[in-house]
């Protein structure tokens, strides 16, 4: 039987040896990952004056989904708003209460048309589902109107809409 | 241990290796074999004398490999993942070693749900991924340190630009509940991807036989650009491994040296 000789001298063969162990060594060193992108898929909506063209703030009373019981948010003053889509509807409705200067609360409906797109994140993440709005209008008793900024809402949050106020 | 900080140990153990045989030898580069070969250069009792710089090789052709990377295929044994990479490279005056190779690689990877995630589940649930797809990888190694009239043993480093087209589809996956919607589950198939990298490549050639060679690579991958899938980012590609900007892998290599 010939006898396998490392053709390169005793410093090749120890480098090679050294090399050897090392990639031995490091095929156990495994990682594991976590989620670490956000998750969360929301409209983001601000509110402007029609009047100043800037940004306001308002009070508001209630913020519900139509079709649900559950209240989306509940009484603050907030210049913008984190809205949830339906996932499995193209159309999405919130009923909005504001307070007036008399300390009443007047009520309006802000619709949104919108596409529905299933996207896996990650292994770690999982899937959400993002929009693509097509349009969107509301009822005037409090507001002035709805522009579309940026149609795509993803997890990233950006603002979508703006919702004029006289 | 961390594989960076295996890694760093590795670099460090070679650079002391290589560090010792200059010490002792006097020399690295093309020095290295006939230092060997004469043991006296290292000697501190003489004085060093300067060594006539190597004169520049001019027969272009020094030879070709065909090499077979053996980690994909053994990654058969440990998991349900495998692969086959195949490389071609040939000798250019003893200093351009172009390369060329192809390979194909098929994924599997399950994974339980975070603990954030299976909550909202009433079953124990699993995500699995699977995909397949083949890449090619074409560069340049340049040695730094070799031995013998054909550089038959070899210190190298290279470059490699490399591109995969995959397939992929991702089960069970999770789509938590919202203010809408209850948690339900999705099955994501039929994603199609296109990736491509850049390599960097620090490897050794040890010949075995005057036919055979063996031979480590450390191969740090930086992902250039991907395509989506439709519904999806692909957690694999082919060739590089996981979705990350820098990614290190490790090959082990056997290579046939063409007779002609």
């Amino acid at each position: 039987m010939p006898r396998i000789r490392l053709g390169g001298g005793k410093v090749w063969t120890l480098l090679f040896v050294v090399v050897t162990v090392v990639c031995l060594a490091s095929c156990t060193a495994t990682g594991n990952k976590n989620c670490t992108a956000k998750t969360d898929v929301f409209l983001k909506a601000d509110f402007y004056s029609a009047e100043y063209s800037s940004s306001c703030s308002l009070t508001l009373g209630f913020v519900k989904g139509l079709g649900t019981d559950s209240v989306w948010m509940k009484p603050t003053s907030a210049s913008t708003l984190s809205l949830p889509l339906q996932p499995n509807d193209s159309l999405t409705a919130f009923a909005m209460s504001f307070m007036m200067i008399d300390s009443t609360f007047v009520t309006d409906t802000v619709f949104f048309l919108h596409t529905n797109q299933p996207y896996v994140l990650s292994m770690e993440c999982g899937g959400v589902v993002m929009h693509d709005l097509e349009a969107a209008d509301c009822t005037k008793h409090c507001l002035d109107s709805v522009t579309i900024v940026e149609a795509h809402v993803d997890n990233v949050l950006t603002t979508n809409i703006k919702i004029w106020i006289p | 241990m961390s594989l960076r900080k295996v890694l760093v140990l590795g670099i460090l153990c070679l650079s002391a290796i290589v560090a010792m045989g200059q010490s002792s030898m006097g020399g690295l580069t093309s020095s290295l074999g006939s230092a060997m070969g004469s043991g006296s250069q290292g000697s501190s009792d003489k004085p060093l004398k300067a060594k006539p710089r190597e004169p520049k090789d001019t027969i272009c052709w020094h030879g070709q490999f065909v090499g077979l990377n053996l980690v994909p295929p053994a990654k058969a044994v440990f998991s349900p993942n495998w692969g086959i990479q195949i490389q071609y490279n040939c000798n250019l005056y003893n200093r351009f070693f172009p390369v060329v190779e192809l390979g194909y690689a098929r994924l599997r990877e399950t994974r339980d749900l975070a603990d954030w995630q299976a909550k909202q589940f009433s079953q124990t649930l699993t995500t699995m991924y699977r995909g397949s797809g083949f890449y090619g990888k074409i560069g340049l190694d340049v040695p730094i340190a070799k031995k013998g009239p054909n550089a038959n043993n070899l210190f190298f480093v290279g470059v490699r630009y490399a591109g995969a087209t995959f397939n992929y589809e991702i089960l069970t996956t999770p789509f938590l509940a919202t203010y809408w919607a209850d948690a339900y589950v999705m099955n994501i198939v039929n994603q199609h991807s296109l990736a491509h990298w850049l390599e960097l490549v620090a490897g050794l050639r040890v010949e075995i036989t005057p036919s055979i060679s063996l031979g480590w690579t450390f191969t740090y991958n930086h992902l250039l650009g991907r395509t989506n899938g439709d519904m999806s980012v692909a957690s694999y590609v082919p060739g590089y491994g996981r979705d990350e900007n820098w990614l290190p892998t490790l090959g082990a290599w056997f290579y046939w040296h063409l007779p002609w």
